[in-house]
């Protein structure tokens, strides 16, 4: 059993994180703390394997604990709760950037708590299998880079980032290809999440901003409060490539960054040239898009559904009868590298 | 939902602590600026605005996400706070009280409509805005990340919805080798974002070569400019110009909310913490109760079990009887000790009503609270609210003068209001002292027989300390206009009444001239009191040890009749007799006197006999008998029989 330690300031908060966390039977919680001082103490005491982490708590916050826990002897796996707003996602970030392994954000409206608990104990769970983080140098895109002539293009939403990190941490660096992940998230938090993203992965990864250029090997997500599109560029040796734009367009399916908005400008910009991957999400974002990229050649890849929380957004796709392949989440990886393999070779000839 | 309903009450009872602390920290906010006091507000608002969001009350989340916005712009020290301010974050609190009433009643909260206070707090916002543009800037260059609110407002896009015109001039370097396919990418990637209205040269002249490297169009798209510039925009591009003449005056200027400052110091003082600590008891009450009622059930039966013992003379049993015994006092002793709740409970709630009193009747108060820590019943303190909270109003509105009148009578323009409490052994003392113009003696007498509620040559008579009495009977008031906050017809009457009801007795003392000291003195508990337990023509009456002066031999011989009752010359006092004989019958063998006392009243009550000092719990007489002056419950002995307890207090009127 693996032992969880409950870190939050408001003892609602922590009877409705406990409550979702019992519904996991191996999951045992030694503890709960009321503030940074407690938590200091009790992770010494109980070598939690992972502890839940609030921001805003008196007498010691969050981020000084993940401070001091930086030199104490006992390391738990570490998930914060951010608050929805804009100060929560800096401090997400900091945290993130301080070793946190991963954040969710705290849960809104309890009617739905069942799903939020799936998700929670799904992140919880990944969290304990993974390996610790390796403390890597972030990596940083180089201008040496070359431009992509093929883009990987993968849609998410709830219970996608855990199944990111799986796809991430197996991708090698020297795919030939740009890979642009848009992952529905508040405003705010991509960019923690990138950060975290980029501990992980063996390729860099970063948020987008406007006019980034597609690079090969290199992992771009999109920017939480504006479309993330692809348009055309021409390279000095007129070579046709890929750059992110940032549109301020209306959300999509109450969305922005909305999935379809990125397959559906890739798919004109890339044609053939696209891997699409559908992951796990809630609603019916990434079905139109997908339509559009089989229809410019594309190909487009439906995570199998006992690997996702959320079937949704897979089932808009098959709706719009745009599905190439589904396979298991450990097989999305390989086959991601073979299919860019293939076109790269395409382009070659 | 039924997740929902588990959470209600535990979201309830921690709301209600954030409210609390969220109201006394703007009242600390209020009389300057305090860094701890800021945090402690900042912290409330948070958790009270996560735990709303939570449970799916968006009203109030609102309300809390807009007083947190206002609330930043004090903490980062860009606007001060004021009365204004103060009275709309004040009126929020109100609302997140009866939105938290509301959901503890079952509702959603969602019959109250925060729009108002919302509305007043983005005016206070605006004007902020308005006023003091330099020392927005002071916060560095707008960040769009950091400003970016909740979730992007959706107002933004939708006024976009209807995309905007951008005029565009597209320059493609001149010495580029291919300017037709350049051009082509810009427009197919413009075309992406949205509508190309028109276009010159257009598409079918730029295929046929009819192109001099610059193109003249225009675009509607709801993109922003930002995207439409990057998506022209590429290598051998020179020049890209956009124009959009409805946008450039349409653009909202977003008021930047300003940068968090750096975390102040969190390892703060301890004394909220320590707050907080005793705060952290949470049982239901009715479960509590129930425990207690259990434990009541226990002493009675330890009593009978005791008797039995007692009367088989069984020593085996009586061991172990000892022994239950002494486990069934801690119990009680610890039910007792988590039944108290700290006064601060209802303390924590006058200051704003010192307030808001003070600022309606244009008065100026300091008030001081002393001894919040000191415990009392849970059943004692729901009874104590009331009156206590109209004695504070009467202190205010009546016991303070206006400035103007304090000056002149030599005293500082603030009046002083102290409330005070302490444990003094048996009972729980609440002192509330104001430095106010004191009780008119005369006034009272005179009230008093304008209201026929004594003869005026009775009124003559009268002691100062009978006059003051005058305040508490029934329809005396002294205010000489009944206003909104204090009178609202419950007069002291009523205070007193719930005081007495409570067991507890009320003082009051007042020199003209320089304040009045009203004094609560109550039984920390109401369940289990020290009782003597005597005896009167074969039947046994309790009388609460806490009233009891003394015992003494009782000699008829020294009795003298006086009017229509019998006194009796104790050391050198002379002492009302009270005969129970109404109530128990007439015994003619009376050996024993007991001196009780009320207030500063002795009196003195025959007895055949005493027979020893037991705690028991006092049960309320049931409603059908109502209740019965001089008798304040009954409390069952070991071996079951009933016995009234009598009270003193109202025996002796």
């Amino acid at each position: 059993m693996a032992k969880v330690l409950i870190v939050d300031d408001s003892v609602f908060m922590r009877t409705v994180i406990r409550d979702m966390l019992q519904k996991d039977p191996s999951l045992e919680i030694v503890g709960t703390a009321s503030n940074g001082i407690e938590a200091l103490e009790k992770i010494k005491n109980l070598r939690p394997d992972l502890i839940t982490l609030d921001i805003e708590m008196p007498r010691m916050n969050g981020i000084e604990v993940l401070r001091e826990l930086k030199s104490a002897e006992w390391h738990p796996k570490t998930l914060m709760f951010s608050s929805l707003t804009s100060e929560g996602a800096e401090m997400t970030a900091e945290a993130i950037r301080l070793g946190a392994d991963d954040f969710m954000l705290k849960p809104k409206d309890v009617p739905q708590l069942r799903l939020i608990a799936d998700e929670l104990i799904a992140t919880i769970r990944h969290l304990l299998t993974s390996p610790p983080s390796p403390r890597k140098e972030p990596s940083v895109v180089t201008q040496r880079d070359r431009n992509a002539e093929c883009v990987v293009l993968i849609g998410s939403s709830a219970g996608g980032p855990p199944m990111l990190d799986v796809i991430l941490s197996k991708l090698s660096a020297d795919l030939r290809a740009g890979v642009v992940i848009t992952q529905h998230m508040p405003v705010g938090f991509t960019a923690p999440l990138a950060a975290r993203f980029n501990r992980l992965a063996h390729m860099p990864v970063k948020e987008t901003e406007n006019g980034d250029m597609l690079k090969n090997g290199s992992v771009f997500l999109s920017k939480a409060g504006v479309h993330t599109m692809i348009s055309a560029a021409l390279t000095r040796e007129g070579k046709r490539t890929g750059r992110i734009i940032h549109s301020s367009a209306p959300p999509v399916h109450g969305v922005r960054p909305a999935v379809d908005k990125m397959f559906e400008s890739a798919a004109r910009v890339y044609g053939k040239n696209v891997v699409a991957v559908i992951l796990s999400g809630m609603g019916n974002d990434s079905g139109a898009g997908a339509a559009a990229i089989k229809e410019a050649g594309g190909t487009t890849i439906l995570c199998d559904q006992n690997d996702c929380l959320v079937y949704g957004m897979a089932r808009s796709a098959i709706q719009h009868n745009a599905v190439d392949q589904v396979l298991p989440l450990a097989k999305i990886p390989e086959a991601v590298e073979r299919l860019v393999g293939k076109m790269t070779e395409d382009c070659h000839v | 939902m039924s997740e929902f309903e588990q959470y209600r009450s535990l979201f309830v009872a921690e709301s209600r602590e954030n409210h609390e602390n969220l109201v006394n920290n703007l009242l600390v906010l209020e009389k300057g600026a305090d860094q701890n006091a800021i945090d402690e507000i900042f912290r409330s608002i948070h958790t009270l605005k996560g735990a709303s969001a939570s449970m799916g009350f968006a009203d109030m989340e609102r309300l809390c996400h807009t007083m947190e916005d206002a609330l930043q712009l004090i903490r980062s020290g860009s606007a001060e706070m004021s009365e204004d301010l103060g009275n709309v974050l004040l009126s929020c609190t109100d609302l997140i009280e009866e939105m938290l009433d509301d959901i503890e009643a079952g509702g959603d909260s969602s019959s109250k409509n925060p729009e108002k206070q919302v509305q007043a707090l983005h005016a206070w916002l605006q004007q902020q805005d308005a006023g003091g543009p330099e020392k927005k800037r002071e916060h560095g260059p707008p960040d769009m990340e950091a400003v970016i609110p909740e979730e992007l407002p959706l107002e933004e896009s939708s006024a976009q919805d209807a995309g905007t015109e951008y005029a565009m001039t597209i320059v493609v370097s001149p010495d580029c080798m291919m300017k037709d396919v350049r051009a082509l990418i810009a427009i197919q990637n413009l075309e992406a974002l949205g509508i190309i209205r028109s276009m010159h040269p257009s598409k079918g002249e730029i295929d046929e070569g009819k192109f001099d490297g610059t193109i003249h169009l225009t675009i509607s798209s709801d993109a922003g400019e930002e995207a439409i510039r990057t998506a022209a925009q590429g290598t051998e591009i020179a020049t890209v110009e956009i124009r959009a003449p409805e946008e450039l005056a349409a653009v909202p200027e977003k008021p930047v909310a300003g940068k968090r400052p750096l975390e102040p110091d969190r390892k703060q003082s301890s004394a909220p913490e320590k707050n907080r600590e005793i705060k952290n008891l949470r049982v239901d009450i009715t479960q509590l109760d129930h425990i207690m009622n259990l434990v009541e059930d226990l002493v009675i039966n330890r009593g009978r079990l005791k008797q039995i013992a007692d009367d088989n003379k069984i020593k085996e049993m009586d061991e172990a009887i000892s022994m239950v015994e002494r486990s069934v006092s801690e119990l009680q002793n610890l039910m007792m000790a988590i039944r108290m709740i700290p006064l601060s409970h209802i303390f924590n709630r006058l200051p704003r009503v010192v307030r808001d009193v003070a600022q309606y009747d244009h008065k100026e108060v300091e008030f001081v609270m002393e001894g919040g820590e000191t415990e009392l019943d849970r059943s004692v303190m729901d009874g104590l609210n009331d009156p206590l909270l109209h004695l504070i109003r009467n202190a205010v509105n009546h016991g303070i003068e206006d400035p103007a009148i304090r000056i002149k009578a030599g005293k500082p323009a603030k009046g002083l209001v102290q409330l005070s409490a302490h444990r003094d052994r048996d009972n729980v003392i609440i002192k509330l002292t104001d430095d106010g113009a004191g009780i008119n003696v005369e006034k009272v007498k005179k009230k008093a027989v304008e209201k026929g509620l004594i003869a005026p040559d009775a009124a003559a008579t009268l002691t100062a300390d009978e006059a003051i009495d005058l305040l508490f009977q029934p329809g005396f008031s002294t205010a000489d206009t009944i206003t909104d906050i204090s009178g609202r017809g419950v007069g002291l009457d009523v205070v007193r009444r719930s005081i007495e009801s409570l067991k507890g007795t009320i003082r009051v003392e007042t020199t003209p001239g320089k304040g009045s000291v009203f004094e609560l003195l109550l039984p920390p508990t109401m369940a289990i009191v020290d009782v003597m337990i005597v005896r009167i023509n074969n039947k046994r009456l309790g009388i609460p040890i806490s009233s009891i002066v003394e015992v003494a031999n009782f000699r008829k011989d020294s009795t003298h009749r006086i009017g229509k009752g019998d006194v009796i010359l104790i050391r050198d006092e002379v002492l009302q007799i009270l005969w129970l004989d109404d109530m128990v019958g007439s015994s003619g063998q009376c050996e024993i006197l007991i001196v009780v006392q009320y207030q500063k009243r002795k009196c003195c009550i025959p007895v055949d006999a005493v027979e020893g000092k037991q705690e028991v719990v006092v049960k309320p007489l049931s409603s059908f008998i109502g209740t019965t002056k001089g008798i304040s419950g009954v409390t069952i002995l070991g071996d079951g029989d009933v016995v009234p307890v009598l009270d003193v207090n109202t025996m002796q009127e």
